[in-house]
């Protein structure tokens, strides 16, 4: 009985949901309504269950002495700290979140959000990290995205426009340099050639490719973003969503019973 | 190590100081930038402009503080635009910290408009109803009975009663709402797709980060969205617009957030492009100079 009643409750919840969602008439969309407040019900129980696992799991470290243990004495003060400071704020206040109320005005505005929006901000340092170190065209595929990335990143911001003449020729006279300082230290006079015919070569796309996005940067930004791109995140969620409904067909089904585990 | 494998392993100190000074520089100097609306924003902007007095927009707050430089101007710019057109406006939140923010959005535009020397009302022009968990169970609740999925709003307000809030008293469900924006860092939006779009054909709208705006793009083809607003550039594409409306009609300026941090953004972007540049110029003299070596 420990198995069938769970399974039992899942295949009435999930049939009853998909039954309201082709016929949304009675009595099936007031049983769909009643389940809905269930679910809101249940799924605040759930913040329990969460509050239990963090706690166990810190007051395990600190009482094991694991590693990087004051990180978990951390968790568990800020945790209790926040939750007092809430109760007692919102009691006093009303509402935790009122103009006056402390919890907003000192540890929500002045700890929480600056501590999540740094949080976040750092991202943006190791991105540049990332790009100046890993981001290298070492495959015909790779350099591919490497100059994609690039058009989408210009063509994405105010001054894209502008920026685009700057950015494509300090690219091209790079390139430029190397291949004069290539020509300078090869002997092969074929070498020598074919080092020039490329840099020539390079010289005259660069040309007409500059007029081309110059002007046409942001169509040719939602052009990629519009046809190539959409084309392959559809694939990847027809896929996903054919996963979904086979997965919860299995769970309605009870032959996957991996969250009862 | 010749000069090139040098720049290769610049240390990161260098190039997270590049970044910073990059990007404190337009924000501490307050370089607006001029922006252009693009199209997915045109289509928020234009159903919103076109929207009758009287008509309901529902925002939902569903992103925390790490979203707020891209999405609370944003939320801020909608809601300033919908109350110049005489458009009611109600907000929620599926996300427990963006109830706080949520909050702080409509206080801020409440208190704008105040200075403005047009005060809102309460209940009658705007009402918040918070937080409420569920997610997918929210949304459709709204569309069966709205009073019993927000009996009461943040303030403990009865949502049905007609004296103090006489624009909830009169929604009932998405029939009532003309228009759903769903401000998210999350994949909320989808959510909203698929229940209030699919089940109840409500009119939906989303603003997002520029990292999730990939995700979102073929839902306005399929008409399923009337328009997507895309990270920090479409905050300040609306910003500016809405500015411009509220500088004509109330001759009051509202505070630039956006068209700061957009700067801000664009000189990053440029910043990144010339790492990727340098950096791949030293991996190629270097495999040059490996080649010859051997």
């Amino acid at each position: 009985m420990k198995r069938e009643i769970p399974l039992l409750i899942s295949f009435l919840a999930g049939t009853l949901i998909v039954i309201s969602l082709f016929v949304p008439h009675p009595p099936f969309n007031k049983m769909e309504e009643t389940l809905n407040s269930w679910y809101i019900i249940v799924s605040g129980f759930t913040f329990i269950l969460g509050i239990d696992s963090l706690l166990l799991y810190n007051w395990d470290k600190i009482r094991r002495k694991g590693k990087d243990w004051p990180f978990a004495l951390t968790v568990i003060l800020s945790f209790v700290v926040t939750l007092v400071w809430g109760i007692v704020s919102g009691v006093r206040t009303g509402h935790i979140f009122s103009t006056n109320s402390t919890f907003r005005n000192y540890f929500y505005l002045y700890i929480y959000v600056p501590l999540q929006a740094t949080m976040f901000a750092i991202l943006s340092f190791f991105i540049a990290s990332a790009a100046y170190r890993a981001f290298r065209a070492r495959s015909l595929n790779a350099t591919l995205l490497l100059i994609t990335a690039s058009i989408i990143m210009l063509g994405r911001v105010p001054l894209g426009n502008a920026a685009l003449i700057p950015v494509l020729w300090i690219a091209v006279l790079l390139v430029a340099w190397v291949l004069l300082l290539e020509i300078k230290a090869t002997t092969s006079a074929s070498t020598r050639v074919g080092y020039l015919l490329m840099l020539i070569l390079m010289v005259v796309i660069a040309v007409p490719l500059t007029k081309f996005l110059y002007g046409n940067l942001s169509a040719a930004t939602d052009w990629i973003m519009d046809i190539p791109q959409m084309a392959a995140k559809r694939g990847i969620m027809l896929g996903l969503a054919l996963g979904g409904i086979a997965v919860s067909l299995r769970i309605i089904l009870g032959i996957e019973r991996s969250y009862m585990s | 190590m010749s000069f090139w494998e040098k720049l290769s392993k610049l240390p990161r100190f260098w190039i997270y100081l590049g970044l910073l000074i990059v990007m404190i520089l337009p924000i501490v100097l307050k370089i607006k930038a001029h922006p252009k609306m693009g199209l997915e924003t045109r289509l928020v902007y234009d159903y919103i402009d076109h929207m009758k007095p009287g008509s309901v927009l529902l925002m939902n707050f569903t992103y925390g503080p790490s979203s707020m430089p891209e999405l609370h101007p944003m939320a801020k710019a909608v809601m300033r635009h919908a109350l110049l057109r005489g458009v009611k406006v109600i907000g929620m939140s599926l996300n427990i910290e963006g109830t706080g923010l949520g909050l702080d959005v409509f206080n801020s535009v409440a208190k704008e408009f105040q200075e403005a020397g047009h005060p809102l009302q309460y209940g009658k022009d705007y009402v918040y109803l918070g937080y409420k968990t569920g997610y997918a169970m929210v949304i459709r609740g709204i569309g069966g009975d709205f009073h019993e999925t927000f009996p009461v709003d943040y303030f403990g307000h009865s949502t049905s009663d007609e004296e103090t809030m006489p624009l909830t008293a009169r929604i009932h469900n998405y029939d009532d709402i003309d228009l759903v924006i769903d401000f998210s860092a999350s994949g909320s939006g989808a959510t909203w797709i698929t229940y209030a779009y699919q089940q109840f054909n409500q009119k939906i709208a989303i603003g997002i980060t520029a990292v999730m705006g990939a995700d979102y793009q073929q839902y306005i083809r399929t008409g399923q969205l009337v328009g997507l607003l895309n990270g920090m550039k479409a905050a300040a594409d609306y910003e500016a617009a809405v500015a411009k409306l509220m500088e004509k009609e109330l001759h009051y300026t509202p505070p630039p957030y956006a068209t700061v941090g957009i700067t801000a953004v664009t000189w990053a972007q440029l910043y990144l492009i010339l790492m990727v540049i340098v950096g791949n110029l030293a991996f190629f003299m270097i495999r040059k100079q490996q080649r010859r070596r051997r």
